[in-house]
C-alpha cells in the first residue's frame, strides 16, 4: 500500500496547488477532496472554473471523468456480493482507482482474500487514500507554486499502476485489454477529449479483450499474480 | 466564479460521482449470477483501466504526445523490477530516479 500513497501525495499537491491558483480557498480545496473526492475529476474542475467555466459545464466534466467508476463497481460488485451492506456504502464512497486495482487484485489473487475480509480490505485501502489524499490537498494549497519541480513526482502515478498492471496480465485476452486500452486512451486524448480517454479507451479495450476472449481457446490462468507490499 | 458556484460544482460532482461508485457496487447482485458472457466482460475491466491508467502518464507529457521519451526508459526499467521482485515499492523508486536522473542529465 505504501507505493500506491505515495502516488497520491504530488498529485494532491498539485490539486490544492491549482486550486489556489484558480481562485480558492483552502475550505473550497477541502470541499471538493472530501465531497468529490476524485483526483483526475478534481484537477480538471478547478481548471476549468479558473478559466470561468459555468456550473453546469465543470458539473459534467466531473462526471464524465468519473463514469468509469460504474465499470468498477460492476467488477467489484460481482467480488462483493453478499457482504456488509452499510461497509458496501462506505466503500463506494472511499472507491478510487487505486482502492479498486489492489481489491480487485487480492479478491482474484491465488489465494484470494475470504468473502468477508473483502468489504474491511477496500474501506482500509480506501481510508488510508482518503487521509493521504486530504492532507496531500491541504498541503498543495498552503504550498501554492513553491514545489520545485526537479523530481517528475507525478509519474509516481502511471509507475504504480504500471507494476500492478503485470500480474493483472494473465493471458492473451488480458494482454490484448492492456494494450488495445492504453493504446484507444491515447488515440482519445490526442482526438481532443482528455477528460473522456479513460473511459472511452478503457471500454475500448474491454471489447477487444473481450472478443479475443470469446473467440479463442478456453480461458486458462497461467500466471500467479504478484504479492501487493 | 463566485464561492456559491464553486460549492454548486462540488455537491452535483459529488453527487454524480457518488452515484456511478455505488449503484453497481450496492446493486451488482440484484442481476444475480453474472452469466459466461456477462462474467468474460467483468473480467476484461482491470487489465483495460489500467491499461488506461498508465498509457497517458506515459506516452503523452504536458498534453501532447510524447511517446520516445526517457519517461518510457524509466517504466520499462520499473516493469522489469517489479516483474522481478513483485515489489511496487522498489519499481516506483528505480523509475522515479532513473527519470529523475535521466532529465538532469540531460
Amino acid at each position: 500500500m505504501a507505493p500506491v500513497l505515495l502516488g497520491v501525495i504530488p498529485f494532491g499537491v498539485v490539486f490544492g496547488a491549482t486550486a489556489v491558483d484558480s481562485g480558492m480557498g483552502i475550505v473550497e480545496v477541502l470541499g471538493f477532496s472530501i465531497v468529490v473526492f476524485a483526483g483526475a475529476s478534481q484537477l480538471a474542475a478547478v481548471e476549468l472554473l479558473g478559466d470561468g467555466g459555468a456550473v453546469l459545464v465543470t458539473s459534467a466534466t466531473i462526471w464524465v471523468i468519473n463514469l468509469r467508476h460504474l465499470m468498477y463497481g460492476a467488477s467489484l460488485g460481482t467480488h462483493l456480493a453478499g457482504t456488509s451492506r452499510p461497509g458496501r456504502w462506505l466503500g463506494a464512497y472511499l472507491l478510487t482507482d487505486q482502492a479498486y486495482v489492489v481489491t480487485v487484485s487480492r479478491c482474484t489473487d491465488a489465494e484470494p482474500l475470504v468473502h468477508d475480509d473483502r468489504v474491511p480490505y477496500l474501506i482500509g485501502a480506501g481510508l488510508g487514500l482518503w487521509a493521504t489524499w486530504q492532507a496531500a490537498s491541504v498541503a498543495g494549497a498552503l504550498l501554492g507554486a513553491g514545489i520545485p519541480d526537479e523530481v517528475p513526482l507525478d509519474f509516481a502515478v502511471p509507475l504504480v499502476f504500471l507494476t500492478l498492471l503485470v500480474p493483472a496480465l494473465r493471458d492473451r485476452p488480458s494482454v490484448l485489454a492492456a494494450v488495445v486500452g492504453g493504446a484507444a486512451t491515447v488515440a482519445v486524448a490526442e482526438a481532443g477529449l482528455p477528460d473522456a480517454a479513460l473511459l472511452l479507451g478503457a471500454l475500448v479495450g474491454i471489447a477487444a479483450g473481450t472478443i479475443a476472449d470469446a473467440a479463442g481457446p478456453s480461458a486458462n490462468d497461467l500466471a500467479s499474480p504478484g504479492e501487493l507490499t | 466564479m463566485s464561492t456559491a458556484q464553486v460549492w454548486a460544482v462540488i455537491v452535483l460532482g459529488g453527487l454524480g460521482t457518488f452515484a456511478c461508485r455505488a449503484v453497481l457496487l450496492l446493486g451488482a447482485e440484484r442481476f444475480g449470477d453474472p452469466g459466461v458472457a456477462t462474467a468474460r466482460v467483468l473480467r476484461m475491466i482491470p487489465p483495460a483501466a489500467l491499461g488506461a491508467l498508465v498509457a497517458p502518464g506515459v506516452l503523452r507529457h504536458g498534453g501532447e504526445l510524447d511517446v520516445l521519451s526517457w519517461r518510457l526508459v524509466a517504466a520499462a526499467a520499473a516493469v522489469l523490477v517489479g516483474w522481478r521482485t513483485s515489489n511496487v515499492t522498489a519499481a516506483v523508486v528505480v523509475g522515479l530516479g532513473l527519470l529523475t536522473a535521466l532529465q538532469q542529465l540531460t
